[in-house]
């Protein structure tokens, strides 16, 4: 049986109207692409737009598709655990600017080794990069771009964007970052990791894992050690 | 009727001098001729059991059942409901049996970046639970494979790794059947149980295969599986969300394969090995649409084909960030 359903039909018969033909099918086709182009307009895929969107603006809108792919973002900027739960049992959790409106930002503070309280524990491994580099100064409940202009929190990933741009275009186009949904929009939703769903932000390298799940396959296995000397005369 | 035994160097009538005992007027040669004989019909039957198995467990209407192509579609909705109902009387679990068609305009295309895969296995996992494979043998259609790094010799892998993952000199290399356009494992069945649906996907009628392993022996990516015994899955551990061409209970005796979750991506939805890739390894899509995350990977990246000397042409590409 032919694995090809449909084999291509080759006419016999090709007379002098031929070459006419093939001019108004190629004229037909240059229409029907002009009319596609105009319509469809030149990218499908809007990402937000450049200026510090709202976090709505970051779910992704593809054109003709009814269902949305959304990004995961951070509701807004993390609280700092100061105390162990007190005796109602509630942790006591405080806002960013609740200690830093007080204190003066101290630039000479490139890793948590360099603090005397706070942040003690907190492992630092990104580059070249200090606290300062990506915490704004101005205001601590918002993060900062290179160019000093303030990124909310749950815009987090332009921060990242401005250095990774090649990442960003990857993600962008569905080529990095883990999904889960749809792959077809058309029949129902999409949603998306965001970069600091992978990547701690402090240390941005995917640590090590262990395997956890192992097939008990007999093929592709590893020679055992004694196998080695036979292997040779193979 | 005890048979007669003569002793060591005793004189026939013939007056020839025997060496050995004679089992009556059985000769020594004959003797060893039945022994082997005896051998082979009993490792014949050990290899047959599956088949055995197969057969004897089979109701009439399974057994007379006809190929899944030459069923009308009433007599389709009536094999899935037997299946179904099969389900429940074994294991007790209301499962829903879909026939999903091919999306029109739509062929599946994998991809996967080697760069970011880390061998940390969950997608075997993922497909272990998804595809109601067989417990004991941790049973999956994807292998990931350690591969030393400089080296595109799948054969040469391992994956029997245990140590934390990623090995500083190693890379990962998944591996699942590739839905080649020019499927050698399609071209050696000898019943056409396997064959190639219009969105790509190479599909195996599980109540028509005779359980040779041809397409097993045939597939350079080993991506095939035979079912030894009858996958044993716990009740409450299977997964009722079920394909007919897919991920619906097998019996034993029977070739089985990825289908790209075929029950998942006809529905629309991404395969079970890609949503649980912790490290966004995997890209799935529609080849035929321009626009679609695998076409601008296979666009914008070094993407590489595994085999591709063979003439396979598989839907399953791989690539490197860097």
């Amino acid at each position: 049986m032919s694995s090809d359903p449909h084999p291509p039909k080759v006419s016999r018969h090709r007379g002098s109207w031929g070459p006419a033909i093939g001019v108004i099918i190629l004229i037909i086709l240059l229409l029907a692409w002009l009319m596609v182009t105009v319509v469809r307009g030149p990218s499908p895929i809007s990402y937000g737009n450049e200026h510090d969107p709202s976090p709505t603006e970051l779910t992704v809108k593809q054109v003709n598709q009814q269902h949305p792919v959304t990004i995961s973002v951070p509701e807004g900027p993390p609280k700092v655990l100061v105390a162990d739960p007190n005796g109602s049992g509630h942790a006591i959790e405080v806002s960013c600017t609740t200690c830093h409106a007080t204190r003066e930002p101290d630039y000479k503070n490139v890793t948590s080794d360099d603090l005397d309280e706070f942040h003690q524990n907190l492992s630092m491994a990104h580059g070249d990069l200090s606290c300062l580099s990506c915490h704004n100064p101005k205001d601590y409940d918002t993060l900062k771009k290179a160019d000093g202009s303030a990124v909310s929190y749950p815009n987090v990933m332009q921060l990242c964007a401005q250095c990774h741009q090649s990442r960003y275009n990857d993600y962008q186009h569905g080529a990095h970052g883990g999904m889960t949904g749809h792959w077809d929009l058309s029949k129902g939703p999409r949603q998306r990791k965001a970069c600091i769903d992978c990547h701690d932000p402090h240390s941005p390298a995917m640590p090590k894992m262990l395997p956890q799940f192992k097939p008990l396959d007999r093929f592709m296995d590893t020679p055992h050690p004694s196998d080695h000397q036979t292997e040779a005369s193979h | 009727m005890p048979p007669e035994v003569q002793d060591n160097n005793t004189q026939d009538t013939a007056g020839k001098t025997v060496s050995l005992p004679v089992i009556g007027h059985i000769s020594r040669r004959t003797a060893l001729k039945a022994f082997g004989a005896t051998l082979g019909i009993a490792a014949f039957g050990t290899a047959a059991k599956p088949m055995i198995d197969k057969y004897a467990s089979m109701s009439p209407e399974e057994m007379l059942q006809r190929h899944y192509k030459e069923l009308d579609s009433d007599e389709r909705a009536a094999v899935i409901n037997r299946l179904q109902d099969e389900t429940k009387a074994k294991h007790g679990v209301d499962v829903t049996i879909r026939d999903l068609p091919p999306l029109d305009g739509v062929k599946y295309g994998y991809a996967i970046n080697l760069s970011v895969c880390n061998g940390n296995g969950e997608c075997m996992r993922a497909c272990h639970k998804e595809n109601n494979h067989d417990r004991e043998s941790n049973q999956s259609y994807i292998r990931v494979l350690e591969m030393k790094r400089g080296s595109m010799d799948m054969e040469k892998g391992s994956t029997t790794y245990t140590h934390p993952v990623p090995d500083d000199d190693k890379f990962y290399m998944p591996v699942q059947c590739q839905q080649c356009d020019n499927p050698p494992c399609v071209d050696v069945c000898p019943v056409e149980a396997t064959w190639k649906e219009k969105d790509g996907i190479v599909v195996v009628d599980y109540n028509w295969c005779i359980g040779c392993r041809y397409c097993e022996a045939a597939c350079p990516y080993h991506a095939r599986r035979f079912n030894w015994k009858a996958p044993t899955v716990p009740d409450d551990q299977i997964n009722p969300d079920q394909g007919y061409l897919s991920n619906r209970m097998r019996p034993a005796g029977v070739m089985e394969k990825c289908t790209f979750c075929l029950h998942r991506v006809r529905d629309g939805r991404l395969p079970a090995c890609l949503e649980a890739c912790p490290t966004g390894a995997r890209v799935f899509g529609n080849l035929l649409d321009p626009d679609s995350e695998i076409r601008w990977v296979l666009a914008n990246k070094r993407v590489f084909m595994l085999k591709e000397e063979l003439g396979t042409q598989p839907s399953f590409f791989y690539y490197f960030d860097e």
